[in-house]
């Protein structure tokens, strides 16, 4: 293990420390889990900072692990069985702010990962399709749809309750649970 | 458009105030470099243990650090008063409405025994500490806001550091009253409030048992406010001939050598505009990092035409410059990993900065490793 590797990689990380906890809230959109996520992918970029350093863009390469690192996370179910910020509230779900920016974060909070994903790497980090589908290591077709599915969820769950409806949209409740329970 | 509402919230949530971090970039070193020898040693077993490795990086950094020894004596028992201090001052009557960046306006007044403050941060709307066993590895955060920065519905905290960032929390229940003042458990919080129109936060430990919250309580109960009762923030270097509009608004600190030495600043100009975003950068304005230099430091050289090297003042810098990209805007860079004995890394964020990170170096009066020869004063 030479001593200028552990330099290297100690400077980039101390340099880029920001940047990647900023994309990992916007993943995660709480603190404490980007965090986690920032120190998971950083123990595995200091693995592969052989290849990380070798690549033309030392940026894309730390945040396409960090990404491919939320979705796996997710997946894996790690993030349902390991609760690091409390649990599900008890409040009743009147609490909830009922504010459009706050419903938005609520749908969002509700998508799967790899939409989730897909939605940050297109509208957060300005990525095309094709380079979208290079980070998530799945082909740009993939990439279309889970943009298209995503933005679908998200209309249907922000559309307007009619007035007088009993029991509003079907969405709506999941998602303030979802909110609520995130703690976001 | 969905899609425009999208990039206003991803925005407006990285360009929150970010919290202390919790990521220990040691720690990953010390981890990375086991994994990595188990990958070169070709153990079949490799990917298991770095799942392990990963879930106790997961649990290792949770969100409510753990205080460590807390199982132990009752507080009454293991009650270590900090150096010079008894008796905590009475509660202010009420929360200022900003805080002097230049002076933290909160310190503990006790904490559990091998517990000690390592760091902290001010700012004008907030200010944190921390306090663990050793530098690195803190495992205690107090944040404090200054007034009106926060909401209380009947289940709910929220705090906000500037326009678009802060800090959320489901109440669950009520904790005993702090000084008088009203308390609640939040999903690995105690927060209470301090003053009129100010609250506290303290992270707990994951799933805090009874022990662990009274041990909060007392260390909540002990926090002492006010100008007066805390030292004043030293800077190993002061600016000097910059705009006289300058002004720091955030500061991290560490204590080192028993002063609270300055080891990371954000400047503003013009006067204090909490409702805008105050986000860790303010574009056009720069953002220092100074600490003592280390003996493998180095600056790290980008290979694709954005890094130069360049002699500034005698002192070999590295200067960064980043295009925009990718939705982020243009960035700018300084590096000195040894100038007078401190490690410099000044940064601009923005297309038009004030005035660039040469210059500023160039405008950098650095005072050496000796506490005694720093200042107050950082902008002369």
């Amino acid at each position: 293990m030479s001593a200028s590797r552990d330099a290297e990689y100690t400077e980039y990380v101390a340099a880029r420390l920001p940047a990647l906890r900023r994309l990992a809230v916007v993943l995660c959109q709480d603190w404490h889990r980007a965090d986690d996520l920032v120190q998971a992918t950083i123990t595995k970029l200091y693995v592969h900072w052989g290849r990380a350093r070798a690549a033309d863009h030392v940026d894309a390469y730390a945040r396409a692990m960090l990404v491919r690192e939320f979705v796996h996370e997710r997946r894996s179910g790690w993030a349902k069985r390991v609760s690091l910020s409390g649990g599900v509230s008890d409040s009743p779900a009147a609490a909830v702010d009922h504010d459009a920016a706050l419903d938005l974060r609520a749908a969002v909070a509700a998508l799967p990962a790899r939409q989730r994903a897909t939605l940050v790497l297109r509208f957060y980090c300005d990525l095309d399709v094709d380079q979208s589908a290079q980070v998530l290591g799945c082909s740009p077709g993939t990439v279309k749809s889970q943009t298209s599915r995503a933005l679908n969820a998200l209309r249907q769950a922000l559309e307007p309750v009619p007035a007088g409806e009993p029991g509003g949209r079907p969405g709506a409740e999941r998602h303030r649970r979802s909110y609520g329970g995130a703690g976001t | 458009m969905i899609e425009s509402q999208l990039r206003a919230l991803y925005e407006q949530t990285a360009s929150s105030e970010p919290p202390p971090s919790l990521v220990d970039p040691v720690l990953a070193r010390q981890r990375g470099r086991t994994r990595y020898r188990w990958r070169r040693a070709g153990i079949a077993s490799a990917p298991v243990l770095a799942a392990a490795a990963v879930a106790a990086v997961i649990l290792a950094t949770g969100a409510a650090p753990p205080i460590p020894g807390l199982g132990g004596a009752a507080p009454s028992a293991s009650r270590t008063p900090v150096a010079g201090r008894s008796q905590p001052p009475g509660y202010p009557a009420r929360a200022p409405r900003r805080f002097n960046p230049l002076i933290p306006y909160a310190s503990f007044g006790w904490l559990p025994a091998g517990l000690s403050l390592l760091s902290g941060g001010t700012g004008r709307a907030q200010m944190y500490l921390t306090a663990g066993p050793e530098p690195g590895h803190s495992t205690l955060a107090l944040t404090v806001y200054s007034a009106d920065r926060c909401q209380l519905t009947h289940a709910q905290l929220s705090c906000a550091a500037s326009a678009s960032g802060g800090q959320t929390a489901q109440i669950t229940g009520n904790a005993p009253a702090i000084h008088g003042h009203r308390a609640y458990w939040a999903d690995g919080y105690l927060a209470w409030q301090y003053a009129r129109h100010g609250w506290a936060w303290l992270s707990l430990p994951a799933r805090a048992g009874s022990q662990q919250r009274r041990i909060a309580a007392e260390v909540a109960d002990h926090v002492r406010y006010g100008l007066a009762t805390v030292p004043l923030l030293t800077f190993p270097a002061q600016l000097t001939g910059v705009p006289r509009s300058w002004q720091v608004s955030r500061v991290r600190f560490v204590q080192h050598a028993g002063v609270l030495r300055a080891s990371q600043y954000a400047l503003t100009a013009g006067p204090a505009v909490l409702s805008a975003g105050s986000g860790e950068f303010r574009p056009g304005l720069p953002f220092l990092t100074t600490d003592p230099a280390t003996a493998h430091g180095s600056c790290y050289f980008y290979p694709h035409g954005q890094s130069t090297r360049e002699v500034i003042n005698g002192f070999r810098v590295t200067v960064n410059r980043f295009p925009a990209r990718h939705g982020s805007p243009p960035e700018q860079q300084l590096c000195a990993a040894s100038a007078d004995g401190l490690a410099v890394f000044i940064a601009e964020i923005g297309g038009h900065p004030a005035i660039g990170v040469a210059a500023v170096f160039e405008h950098l009066l650095l005072l050496g490793t000796h506490s005694v020869d720093w200042t107050r004063a950082p902008i002369g």
